[in-house]
């Protein structure tokens, strides 16, 4: 018996393990068959209908006979409909095929075949009926009149619509991809997924969200009950005439404003939208020309803007911008007059972005294209700022942003005396008392060429303002950087400052953002390198 | 020693093995012949109804035997080899194989030995509807008036 035995150990061992194989099955089995509350003795349907040219499969009644709830109470008379006819899963979604409890009700995840109870039924009205008003379908309908008030057209596409924005993803088929609850929370919380939406959170109640959630549920690809043909001329919806109730005794601008679903995110007078600027006053923030451009191309005029494009023909510019300086004439000579004291204008004209307490978080600030700057716990940014450079903001504006010059509406007194409540209010230390600045990198005799710029851009800047300069580099989404990291190829922006004020913010840092001091790290060539860098991306020139 | 202990356990892993997957091979089996095409289908209007007689509907494979009474659905697949019978003055006749049968679908004659099966049938919602693909060897009747449910 030279041959090697095996030690002793080994039986028992394979003994175990197969105990343990056989435990797992047996778990794993009786698991599959507790969940399941299968009638083991009965006939297991399978039923195969008709909808309109579609063959349905489904064993659903085995379960629930004759559309039976799991509690046995039967089915409500939904006559004209029969239940025989039409089967389940053309009305209620889940998986008719399958045979498991938890499959045959929707997985989990998106949500895009969870079965809908009671009220929620009415998602699936849309799915076969034209759009238009329904007995029954009221939620859905009224979801549908809110995905146009609100301007949800303005960016997301939807086929069978006259006009709508391509800015967007297209909605024509979302409910065959997400669940409502899925289509819910996309709505109220735009920002969970993806991190760096950039749709705006709507001011809309669960009830109004809910609603427009029926209504984007019915959009699928495959409508029942609709020939190939038919989906190929793609009947236009349904433009409900009365979507604005009482908007006959608006005046033709106000009309187009609202017409426009301008005031579905802008305020304006006494609506509110609460995503967009105030236009109320725009009217003489703001040139003709400006006014006339900027809703058919926003991000020429603020670069990284998120509102959509709105197409104007040359009379409803004219229309528009007529309405939007009456107005403003209006509230200046009335309501502007009546606010006497700094603290009045600020709350009138800068809290919308700049916030009540001047943190730089107005109620809109997180839709523009730039954040706001802070006053409070800001010194050290206004103390490197010469007075007259705050003055010639106020009164000019900070182009390609959404700071616009208030010369023309405030005299230069009530300018004087907003700047000097922003010193006493929130940032503190006295008006005049600056800070010595530091020395810039002189222009370097011999310039690197502009190859290398693009290395350093990519070497050190891309982490906040992304490879092409944007602003959305990986590092700005993930560290939630506030303000967000400047947009470089905001052309407006850059061409409007100086080589000084851009070489000391890359020299020194900006005080009170993540913009840190590249003087240690950098050399000056290097420093004027970058600096040509970002001249180059702001103006979109190729290398 | 332990070499005779491990072939037996293996004999004993491969038959649990084969007990398993017997097990499910049965439940595949007998799984398989209760999947059941019942479901209920409308046939036509009630009051598109004739006083007294036959009515055929060949698409739906079945007749209506009217009378002012009640009414019953007997299936016009022929028993013998499943063609579809005709309806006749003296029954129902299958063009096939020569198979008769009376007014109520008893077997007179030909290859066919068993009588013509029955529905089940109701009215609801005004028409009149069968329960397709389960039949039964005794004949069902219906009142024809919808009972107020």
């Amino acid at each position: 018996m030279n041959q090697l035995s095996p030690p002793r150990w080994v039986t028992p061992l394979y003994i175990a393990a197969l105990a343990a194989a056989l435990a797992v099955l047996g778990t794993i089995l009786f698991m599959g068959i507790s969940r399941n509350p299968w009638p083991l003795d009965g006939d297991i349907a399978d039923v195969t209908i008709n909808l309109g040219g579609t063959p349905v499969r489904e064993h659903c009644t085995s379960c629930h006979p004759e559309g039976s709830t799991a509690t046995g109470s039967p089915h409500p008379d939904i006559a004209p409909h029969e239940t025989a006819e039409l089967g389940c899963t053309g009305c209620h979604l889940g998986e008719g095929m399958a045979l498991d409890l938890v499959v045959s009700h929707g997985l989990p995840g998106n949500g895009a075949r969870a079965i809908l109870k009671k009220k929620d039924i009415q998602a699936s009205c849309y799915r076969c009926h034209p759009l238009q008003p329904l007995a029954g379908a009221e939620k859905a309908w009224n979801g549908y009149r809110l995905y146009l008030q609100k301007g949800c057209d303005s960016c997301h596409p939807l086929a069978g619509l006259q006009q709508s924005g391509r800015y967007a993803p297209d909605l024509t088929a979302v409910g065959d991809h997400l669940g409502i609850d899925q289509l819910v929370t996309a709505i109220r919380e735009p920002g969970r997924e993806p991190v760096n939406s950039t749709m705006p959170r709507y001011p809309l109640s669960k009830r109004q969200a809910r609603n427009i959630a029926l209504f984007l549920k019915s959009r699928t690809a495959r409508p029942l009950f609709q020939t190939p043909l038919a989906q190929l001329q793609k009947k236009s919806l349904l433009q409900p005439d009365d979507l604005f109730p009482g908007s006959e005794q608006l005046s033709p601008g106000q009309a187009l404003l609202q017409r426009k679903r301008c005031i579905a995110c802008h305020r304006y007078n006494r609506d509110d939208g609460r995503i967009g600027p105030d236009l109320s006053y725009s009217g003489l923030l703001r040139t003709g020309t400006y006014l006339a451009d900027f809703p058919g191309d926003p991000t020429a005029l603020i670069g990284g803007a998120r509102m959509p494009a709105i197409r104007l023909t040359a009379a409803e510019q004219r229309l528009l911008v007529t309405e939007l300086r009456q107005n403003a004439d209006r509230l200046q000579q009335t309501r502007l007059t009546k606010a006497v004291e700094g603290r009045d204008l600020y709350m009138l004209l800068c809290q919308r972005c700049h916030a009540a307490d001047g943190n730089g978080l107005g109620p809109i600030a997180a839709n523009l294209a730039q954040m706001p700057r802070a006053f409070a716990n800001n010194r050290n940014f206004f103390a490197g700022k010469s007075d007259k450079e705050l003055q010639q903001s106020l009164a000019q504006g900070i182009p390609g942003t959404s700071m616009p010059g208030f010369a023309r509406l405030l005299s230069p007194e009530r300018r004087e005396m907003l700047l000097d409540l922003l010193f006493k209010a929130f940032i503190g230390g006295g008006r005049y008392a600056k800070r010595r600045l530091p020395e810039l990198p002189p222009k370097p005799e011999f310039a690197l060429p502009a190859a290398a710029g693009q290395q350093l851009f990519q070497q050190y800047c891309i982490r906040c303002h992304g490879r092409s300069g944007t602003g959305r580099g990986p590092d700005a989404a993930r560290l939630r950087l506030q303000p967000s990291p400047r947009n470089l190829t905001n052309t407006g922006y850059i061409v409007s400052r100086s080589d000084n004020q851009l070489l000391r913010a890359i020299t020194y840092g900006v005080p009170g953002t993540a913009m840190p001091p590249w003087l240690g790290e950098l050399d000056e060539q290097q420093i004027w390198a970058l600096l040509r860098e970002v001249r180059r991306l702001s103006v979109g020139e190729q290398p | 020693m332990s070499d005779l202990i491990r072939r037996r356990l293996l004999k004993g892993l491969l038959a649990l093995l084969g007990l398993f997957g017997g097990a499910i091979l049965l439940d595949i089996w007998s799984g398989a012949r209760r999947f059941s095409e019942a479901r209920w289908q409308r046939l036509l209007p009630l009051d598109q109804l004739p006083p007294d007689g036959v009515v055929p509907l060949p698409q739906m494979k079945v007749a209506l035997l009217v009378s002012p009474k009640k009414i019953a659905a007997i299936s016009l697949e022929c028993t013998h080899l499943g063609c579809l019978v005709t309806v006749n003055e003296r029954g129902f006749y299958c063009p096939c194989h020569g198979s008769e049968f009376g007014p109520r679908g008893q077997v007179y004659n030909g290859p066919a030995t068993r009588d013509l099966p029955w529905h089940r049938l109701r009215l609801h919602h005004g028409a009149i509807w069968v329960l397709s693909g389960r039949k039964q060897t005794r004949p069902f009747w219906h009142p024809r008036e919808e009972s107020p449910a």
